[in-house]
């Protein structure tokens, strides 16, 4: 059984309202306090009842003047309270002094006596730990000097250091951890880290929410004076949220059916549907990254300057970075368009601008990038953001869905004309548990994004869809990407096609899929990582185009399908813009790892078994002339046939990969002969003409 | 494996308890030393003559004093019929122990307000700051005290035993000084008034006390009828007036002090102090929410 180390039985604390004795017969005044006349206190804690037990990490928040501090004061000893009864079960002490007692003449070791004194502590249990102390506050050269000679910061870290070596077993944790630089910050977090696995009970009152929802088993919310204890930490951080938003600024807009809101507050944007709130507290807000750290939208001045039924205009000025938003809010027909732009006021190293939208966790499947896929469980306490799949450069739209009736599929699309878009799916707890979709726009240097003025950038849509919408919308998305041949189905992907076998719906291809990589400057270059555009028909033929972002290179296929005979044509043309050197290249296919054997038009044999310690490819074939086709067969697995139609560029290879791929892997190789690299002009040049040929297993096979 | 032992650190409820006091008091105590010593290292760091200023400011009241009587009022000081002992002397002994009352008293008075950061901020018995501002004086009396027997050495080239009743007298004069630092110090927390009240008040004090002459001449005073002979008891209810007679006749006279005095003295200095530790003890939980 635990034994509570701090129990608070119907506390209530009032304070006089002080008006000092200026007028001496007004209302409070002299003449009131000799007639015993009682006037009207200010009730700042309202009979509160908790106990924290020892070792636990508590939270306490509210807004202000909800009665933080004064419950804080409370239990620190500070004052009484007016009713009810505190018993605390342990040496306190308070981090909501730090510095206070510190005597301005006095060198910065007296004060550490002095202080350490104050909390409780002997003057040779002090002489055990000054050093440390003196190491932890990391000002020793100045130790011997009088404080008042020191910076606030430098009596902060005094504090701190001292605070946190008197060893008591409860600490008071208040708004400090704000004071002192970075790495001083750093190192308060660390020591209170510390102080928790040593197993000392700490309470603590922040703002910091992120922090709170990190560090805390439990959290109080305190409003008026009033204790609010929802069960769960982030169930009273929701609810504290909820609760801040809800005192002002708060403006609606809704679509025509009046089924869909959003509610705009102080640069957040919550989404409504059916009078249910669709996304999670923290809502969608927009992030300005400036060396390296985020500058939340909600953290600025807002005003609205103009609302109607279906559209808001705000402006908001951020604090701590000279940027203006301004976001034209647009809700119609099931859709939320918001159109956000912004000024700056000077010239501004801008990296990226986000947006983020939260979704409550019942969330939990999303389709992005051609995949369809479920969210993993949220870990408690996982701050940071876990993404769910990797993000994919120019991917501006996804569907984030769950099978409950009340919370409608959405689909988000982020829509600018600048390049560098993406958007990251996944799970956090920062503050509140949810799900993220996170919409970036990389600012790249030099860009005109970062320059003084007005810079629109594009649309953040938002929409409901119903499951039809969403089925019928993968099919498309899937129709337009996907080659059918006899058996076998190509699906065009982002820079390889995977093959898949229809009987059985299985792949048939792994690892790298179907692929091509250049070798530039000793690096290798594969087409997944180009830019690549959405599949389009060109007669009878499918055309992927995609384009480098580090090399003058556009990558252009040509794909035709022959599918009564399962033979996919593939002609790979380069547009190049600046005159280049390619080292050597090559078109793979990445089987799965059951074919076993491979043969070409020179030798055949067998895949070995990969063994665990293998970490580079293999070359299985001896012999590397030129020739037209290699082929791999496996049991019950449709045959594979890459070939060439330029039978003297082209080396074939058969390849083991690493054992983490576990895949077989067939290649053409392309390497110059005479020259040591393939000098390509500017224009348009044809490097490969080939094509993937499959056989049925059970059909005998032909010679190509 | 045994449970923690249970041990209450902090119970509202006791907070007000007077039986509380020297329990927290005997806890306390390096605090209260803590505070002493930082007084003492900070009042004169930075004063190049540093604790000359202990006899220096006596000092030259004393010689002002001197002068004033010596040649001003030369004709109208009466004659006693007591062993001569030097003016000088006699005011350098009121000054020094009036000094040490009044520089207790008035620090104490506004030593909650001077400590407020610490009030507001951290746990501890309150008593301790009004006690260290009159624990602290004592040092500057013990350097003034070793001047004025020095000068009363080499004066009168005589010592008495009769110093020995300072162990007695000293004490009366510290539990009075203390208990009307803890009720002023109550009172100006919640009475700002109070600050200016006492300053006023020891200021009075100084004439209305025999601090730069002996009770001796109000007596005398009395008995010519230059004053109705009331206006003597009236000024013999001021404690001072007893502890400064007192502690003339056994440092200057070398004689037992008088036990009407003593007695006296030591009722109203205990009520005084036990009325202040009583008023402070169950103020002194709110202070915080005053400052």
């Amino acid at each position: 059984m635990q034994e509570p180390i701090i129990e608070l039985k119907n506390v209530t604390k009032e304070y006089p309202v002080r008006k000092g004795f200026r007028d001496l017969r007004g209302q409070g005044g002299f003449l009131d306090w000799i007639r015993g006349k009682k006037t009207e206190n200010f009730r700042a804690l309202d009979n509160i009842n908790f106990d924290i037990y020892r070792g636990e990490t508590v939270g306490i928040i509210g807004k202000n003047g909800s009665g933080k501090s004064t419950l804080l004061k409370i239990i620190a000893g500070v004052t009484l309270p007016t009713a009810g009864r505190i018993i605390v079960y342990g040496r306190v002490a308070s981090l909501l002094e730090l510095g206070a007692g510190f005597h301005p003449l006095l060198t910065g070791r007296e004060n550490i006596y002095l202080n350490a004194g104050l909390l409780g502590m002997r003057k040779a249990q002090v002489n055990e730990v000054i050093e440390q102390i003196i190491d932890f506050s990391g000002i020793r050269e100045f130790i011997d000097q009088p404080v008042d000679t020191y910076s606030s910061g430098m009596y902060v870290r005094i504090g701190f250091a001292v605070a946190s070596f008197v060893n008591p077993e409860i600490f008071l944790v208040d708004e400090v951890l704000s004071v002192g630089d970075e790495e001083f910050q750093r190192k308060c977090r660390y020591r209170i880290g510390e102080l928790r696995e040593q197993g000392k009970t700490i309470v603590f009152v922040s703002h910091d929410l992120g922090t709170v929802n990190a560090l805390c088993n439990r959290v109080f919310l305190l409003d008026h004076g009033k204790l609010i204890d929802r069960d769960s930490v982030s169930a009273t951080i929701d609810f504290y949220l909820r609760q801040i938003g809800r005192a002002e600024g708060i403006h609606t807009i809704t679509d025509e059916t009046n089924n869909f809101e959003a509610i705009f507050s102080h640069g957040r944007i919550s989404l409504f549907h059916s009078k249910r709130e669709i996304t999670s507290p923290l809502g969608i807000e927009g992030i300005a990254v400036h060396l390296q750290q985020g500058h939340i939208s909600s953290m600025g001045d807002w005003t609205v300057t103009k609302r109607e039924k279906g559209t808001l205009l705000a402006r908001g000025s951020l604090y701590r970075l000279p940027l203006q938003w301004e976001w034209k809010t647009e809700i119609s027909n099931n859709t939320l368009c918001l159109y956000p732009s912004y000024t700056l006021l000077k010239e501004l190293p801008l990296q990226a601008l986000e947006f983020q939208i939260f979704l409550p966790e019942i969330y939990d499947r999303f389709f992005y990038a051609g995949n369809e896929g479920n969210f993993s469980p949220i870990l408690p306490g996982n701050l940071g953001w876990v993404t769910m799949t990797p993000p994919k450069m120019g991917e501006n739209s996804t569907f984030i869905f769950c099978e409950h009736d009340n919370y409608p599929f959405l689909k988000v699309e982020f829509q600018s004309e600048d390049p560098g878009i993406y958007i990251r799916i996944g799970n956090t707890d920062y503050i509140s548990r949810s799900r993220f979709i996170s919409c970036h726009l990389l600012i790249p240097e030099t860009s005109h994004l970062q320059k003084i003025g007005n810079h629109s950038i594009g649309i953040l849509k938002i929409s409901l869809v119903t499951k039809e919408e969403y089925n019928n919308w993968k099919f498309s998305w899937l129709q337009q990407r996907t080659i059918q041949l006899n058996f076998i189905e190509a699906r065009l992907r982002e820079g390889f096609i995977e093959f898949i076998d229809k009987n059985t719906m299985k792949p048939i291809t792994q690892s790298v899929h179907f692929h091509t990589q250049f070798r530039i400057q000793g690096m290798w270059v594969p087409s997944q990582i180009f830019l690549w555009r959405t599949p389009y028909h060109e007669g009878h033929s499918w055309i992927m185009e995609g384009e480098s972002q580090r090399f003058p290179i556009k990558l252009k296929w040509e794909l035709t399908p022959a599918s009564e005979i399962d033979c996919l044509h593939i002609k790979i043309g380069c547009e190049i813009k600046e005159e280049i050197n390619i080292e050597e290249y090559n078109v793979s296919l990445g089987l799965i790892y059951s074919y076993n054997q491979w043969e070409t038009s020179l030798e055949k044999g067998e895949f070995p078994a990969i063994p665990p310690q293998q970490e580079e490819y293999l070359h299985i074939n001896k012999d590397y002339t030129p020739s037209k086709y290699i082929c791999t067969t496996g049991i019950n697995l449709p045959a594979v046939c890459l070939f060439t139609n330029q039978e003297n560029l082209f080396r074939m290879s058969a390849i083991n990969p690493d054992f983490s791929s576990r895949a077989r892997i067939i290649q053409s190789i392309a390497t110059p002969e005479q020259k040591a690299v393939f000098h390509l002009k500017p224009g348009y040049h044809l490097i490969f003409d080939g094509g993937i040929q499959f056989q049925h297993v059970n059909t005998h096979k032909q010679d190509i | 494996m045994n449970p923690l032992p249970k041990s209450v650190y902090y119970d509202s409820d006791k907070q007000k308890s007077i039986l509380q006091v020297p329990y927290d008091l005997i806890k306390a105590r390096e605090i209260l030393f803590g505070l002493v010593w930082k007084e003492i290292k900070a009042r004169y760091r930075y004063a190049i003559l540093g604790f000359l200023w202990a006899i220096i400011e006596p000092v030259t009241l004393m010689l002002l004093l001197l002068f004033v009587f010596s040649f001003v009022f030369k004709q109208r000081i009466p004659s006693t019929d007591r062993v001569e002992v030097p003016m000088a002397t006699q005011i350098l002994c009121g000054l020094i122990f009036w000094q040490y009352f009044s520089s207790s008293v008035s620090t104490a008075t506004f030593s909650l307000i001077n400590h407020q950061n610490l009030v507001k901020k951290v746990f501890f018995p309150r008593e301790v700051i009004p006690l260290s501002s009159t624990i602290y004086p004592i040092v500057n009396l013990s350097i003034g005290f070793i001047f004025l027997l020095s000068v009363h050495l080499i004066l009168q080239k005589t010592l008495s035993i009769h110093l020995f009743w300072l162990i007695i007298i000293f004490p009366i004069l510290f539990t009075f000084s203390s208990g009307l630092g803890l009720i002023l110090s109550t009172a100006h927390v919640h009475f700002r008034d109070i600050g200016n009240m006492v300053n006023v008040g020891l200021t009075f004090g100084f004439y209305a006390s025999p601090v730069f002459y002996p009770l001796d001449w109000v007596r005398h005073a009395c008995e010519n009828h230059s004053l109705p002979y009331w206006f003597y008891y009236l000024y013999l209810l001021n404690p001072m007036a007893g502890i400064l007679t007192n502690l003339r006749e056994c440092i200057l006279y070398g004689q037992a002090p008088q036990p009407f005095f003593l007695f006296y003295t030591t009722i109203i200095s205990m009520l005084c102090f036990f009325t202040g530790i009583y008023i402070f003890r169950k103020q002194s939980a709110t202070f915080s929410d005053y400052l």
